[in-house]
């Protein structure tokens, strides 16, 4: 399942069991909205998108993962939007016959994810707001 | 040739639009489309974007066509 989403993430569909009991193990990934950054507080967050062309390059991080892993499947939902302190912006599930593969294979897909999926994110402080990796 | 070029995040709103558009010979390359960008809205002087043709990253020197849909991506920050 790869998804850019409005609405909450829901992780029950994520996380239903395999029928076929061929997975050893489900490696999660929740990345969450944190509360300060570089110690500047801050009250949201606001994720836009390319909607289309996110899907296109969360994709392409799915198959390399599929690729170079050893894992039975990947499934990639991000949150777009106004987001709270707490909340899940992105989930990744990584299912693998033993666990090294999958940690391996998520670690890889959220790095990757955040180095080309076009999705944006807009800090807002109590005095301000910035959008994230500009000037960096 | 009319080229549409989409817009987003910081870009979007240094150039208060979504989208804009430039009139170029047919054949151009993204860095002419940019260069005629640069031009019409020095402000995007300042600003670091990678550029995206038809929803896939594309290098400057990648030639532009009637109809394509050129993008502006600034440094992502997902996840």
């Amino acid at each position: 399942m790869i998804q850019v989403v409005t609405t909450p993430i829901e992780l029950d569909p994520l996380l239903a069991a395999d029928p076929a009991g061929a997975t050893g193990g489900v490696v999660l990934f929740l990345g969450t909205v944190r509360n300060q950054t570089a110690g500047r507080k801050v009250v949201r967050l606001e994720y836009e998108t390319f909607e289309e062309m996110a899907l296109n390059e969360m994709e392409a991080v799915a198959e390399a993962a599929l690729r170079d892993f050893e894992i039975d499947s990947i499934d990639i939902v991000h949150r777009v939007g106004t987001l709270a302190l707490g909340e899940v912006a992105v989930a990744i599930v990584v299912r693998a016959g033993h666990r090294k593969a999958a940690f391996a294979a998520c670690q890889f897909a959220i790095d990757t994810l955040k180095q080309t999926v076009p999705i944006w994110k807009k800090e807002f402080f109590e005095d301000g707001s910035v959008w994230v990796g500009e000037g960096a | 040739m009319r080229v549409r070029i989409l817009l987003f995040a910081a870009l979007r709103e240094a150039l208060s639009d979504s989208a804009v558009e430039v009139e170029l010979p047919a054949g151009c390359t993204i860095e002419q489309v940019l260069t005629e960008l640069r031009a019409k809205h020095p402000v995007l002087g300042q600003q670091r974007f990678a550029t995206a043709l038809n929803r896939r990253y594309a290098e400057p020197s990648e030639t532009v066509s009637e109809g394509d849909e050129l993008a502006l991506i600034p440094p992502v920050s997902g996840g």
